[in-house]
């Protein structure tokens, strides 16, 4: 074990002075969410800068009450231009409401539940802003007094439209309110009679909760993404680049036994796989607070993991790196380069990666056969323990999976590493390394 | 006279073809001894057997058959032994880049078994033997071609091996570097080591083998010092000796 603890020293004295291994070890892991966040900071302020730059143009129907333009009037980033609707722009049209509907891009129907044809058509609405290309129209708000329905022409395609749509819809929403209170009192109705049903949420989480409620969103993904990119370079590193600087042949002459330098490079690459999770686990730890903190909601949710969840955590992500460093390590023993290596090394980098994706997305996923596959139960599983509601049986046919798939594949990496041929074979095809691996070594 | 370092006896090394039948056999039935004190030369052609032969004694390779020891231990059966018994160097041993060369030459140190105040003691030692000092705190990769020879030489006698084997070491080499390493292996056979240096250089034979023994498709041809091969011979030159070998066993 000695011996195997001065090889790893080596690597990691080695790892700490390559550019490389910095970047993808500790600085993307650390600085990936404040970049991240920056960057999308940055698009905001731009999308916003330019929304307030030039303010959305809102067509309203001159026949509609003038109180709705002035309520127009005083909301930001918006300009109110009253329209007399005409036949060839607007109604009527026999195929508005059939068209309207299907394509969802119009909020038609508001206030009664008539026909359309005294509204504009998608295509007046089209022909308006093609009028206008200069300075096109994000919103028409027409009024059917026959039918008393509001009609809200907008383009999903366009941030600006969908943001001044909302606007509108927000304030027509508040007239309809206004309107029916005022017809209710002229009824004698108010309050509860007026609306005598009302839905009432109540959120029972506690801010704790919450927070593992969070955590078990993120964690998880964060997992498969970030461990297999810690081992995956230090696997290229020590494994393909002993091979391609010529170094193997100097530490194989040594009296280093070759479980020992396999050993030795196995901890290594799982240690780098912890470290580069742990400096990702940190930053996102950082970056999330100080959003919470900056949305206003920081106290609601308590994001801190107890001591049981950090012991998960770390047994968790212990077993699925070394089970990905010893697999990685099996996939890479036969690279002679980094090119081959690479190319060895990407299932293995993206299947995990694939894997958290449908964690991420499904729901209850574990189930007693999904538990023996390695990665995915560990996923799985570190999101019901958070979620408060892990099956002890599932939880130990995780560990004792993974257990099994790391010992299995340092088995094979020892097996194969023993090979004479590794060293001064040229060509290793992963079939002829897995022969190897898998059967025990005929003597000559 | 003393008792070999190296014993070699009947050796042989089929390497399989990817259906793990026989393939190539790179060494067959290769015989001979070295003793301390004497510079034994592998001389051949590329292919002949050579390297084959030295990572067998250094045990990077199994032999097929027959068998060897290093320093009275058995290859086959105490490889580590003979590894500690060693120092091996060859043109394809590297340096780690990133390494300085003192910790370089440390780690092999510490590999070797050497601790603590006797560790810095050899270190220091090798580096001034070497003259290589000024440039222990620079990292191996910023060396010139020539210290990187020094710095390599120097991890591999680090530990004092009784037995070196040094495989083509000049491959590659500029005069300068080359030159280096030439006088080093004068300097280790003047200290009693057992010298086992492969080659296809002539001029290097004739400054530094006492005996050659010449390769030639994994076969032994022959063996003696460099006179005794002239005069059976009857060549001038080890360098006609040696052509006359080849072609006239086309095997």
């Amino acid at each position: 074990m000695r011996q195997a603890l001065m090889v790893l020293r080596k690597e990691i004295r080695e790892a700490s002075r390559d550019r490389g291994m910095l970047l993808h070890l500790v600085l993307i892991p650390l600085f990936l969410y404040p970049l991240l966040g920056f960057g999308a900071w940055q698009i905001f302020l731009l999308i916003e800068g330019s929304a307030e730059r030039r303010p959305a143009l809102v067509l309203l129907d001159a026949s509609l009450p003038a109180d709705l333009g002035d309520s127009l009037r005083t909301r930001p980033h918006l300009r109110v231009e009253e329209i007399e609707l005409e036949a060839g722009v607007g109604r009527p049209r026999e195929e508005s409401t059939g068209t309207q509907v299907r394509e969802g891009s119009t909020t038609a129907g508001i206030e009664a539940g008539a026909t359309a044809e005294r509204l504009p058509s998608i295509a007046d609405f089209r022909h308006l802003r093609q009028q206008r290309k200069e300075d096109p129209p994000q919103v028409l708000l027409a009024w059917d007094a026959t039918r008393r329905r509001y009609g809200l022409y907008h383009d999903s395609s366009r941030e600006s439209s969908q943001r001044a749509r909302a606007v509108v819809a927000e304030v027509v929403r508040a007239r309809i309110e206004r309107v029916e209170e005022e017809r209710g009192r002229e009824l004698g109705m108010s309050g509860p009679e007026l609306r005598p049903f009302v839905i009432e949420a109540v959120d029972t989480a506690s801010p704790r909760q919450l927070g593992r409620y969070l955590l078990s969103l993120l964690l998880p993904v964060l997992l498969v993404i970030m461990l297999p990119q810690g081992a995956y370079y230090a696997t290229l590193d020590t494994v393909v680049g002993e091979r391609e600087r010529g170094t193997l042949e100097t530490l194989i002459t040594s009296p280093l036994q070759r479980g020992e330098i396999i050993l030795g490079k196995f901890l290594f690459v799982t240690l780098s796989s912890l470290v580069s999770f742990a400096l990702n686990l940190l930053s996102l730890g950082l970056f999330l607070g100080f959003v919470l903190q900056l949305m206003g909601i920081g106290d609601s949710i308590g994001v801190q993991p107890s001591l049981v969840d950090i012991l998960v955590i770390l047994v968790a992500a212990t077993l699925t790196a070394a089970f990905l460093s010893a697999a990685m390590m099996v996939a890479a023993v036969g690279s002679r380069n980094y090119r081959e290596g690479q190319t060895a090394l990407m299932p293995l980098y993206l299947l995990p990666a694939l894997a958290g994706l449908v964690i991420a997305t499904q729901g209850d996923v574990l189930s007693p056969a999904l538990a023996w596959i390695p990665v995915v139960n560990v996923a799985a599983l570190l999101r019901e323990v958070l979620r408060g509601q892990p099956q002890p049986s599932i939880i130990v046919h995780s560990l004792v999976s993974l257990l099994v798939f790391t010992s299995l594949s340092l088995a094979i990496a020892a097996r194969i590493g023993r090979r004479e041929e590794i060293l001064f074979d040229p060509r290793l095809p992963l079939r002829r390394l897995l022969r190897w691996g898998l059967r025990s070594e005929r003597k000559p | 006279m003393n008792t070999p370092a190296i014993e070699v006896h009947e050796l042989v090394k089929i390497y399989p073809d990817h259906r793990g039948g026989e393939g190539v056999r790179a060494v067959d039935g290769v015989s001979f001894h070295c003793r301390p004190g004497e510079v034994f030369g592998l001389l051949g052609l590329n292919g002949a057997g050579k390297t084959t032969t030295l990572r067998m004694l250094s045990t990077s390779l199994t032999p097929s058959s027959g068998h060897a020891s290093v320093n009275g231990f058995d290859i086959a059966t105490e490889s580590q032994q003979v590894r500690r018994s060693i120092g091996f160097l060859s043109g394809t041993t590297g340096l780690y880049h990133r390494l300085t060369a003192r910790e370089m030459v440390r780690l092999f140190g510490e590999l070797q078994g050497l601790r603590g105040r006797q560790l810095d003691e050899r270190v220091d030692e090798v580096f001034s033997i070497f003259g290589i000092d000024r440039y222990a705190d620079q990292r191996c990769e910023k060396l010139s071609t020539g210290m990187k020879q020094k710095v390599n030489i120097a991890r591999t006698v680090v530990h004092d091996p009784p037995v070196l084997i040094l495989d083509e070491p000049t491959s590659g080499l500029d005069v300068l570097a080359a030159s280096t390493t030439l006088d080093f292996v004068e300097q280790a056979r003047d200290e009693g080591k057992c010298v086992l240096f492969s080659t296809h250089i002539m001029s290097e034979v004739e400054r530094l083998c006492d005996r050659v023994g010449i390769l030639h498709r994994g076969r032994l041809r022959a063996v003696g010092t460099p006179d005794e091969l002239k005069q059976a011979s009857g060549e001038r030159y080890l360098e006609e000796v040696f052509k006359r070998m080849v072609k006239d066993d086309p095997a």
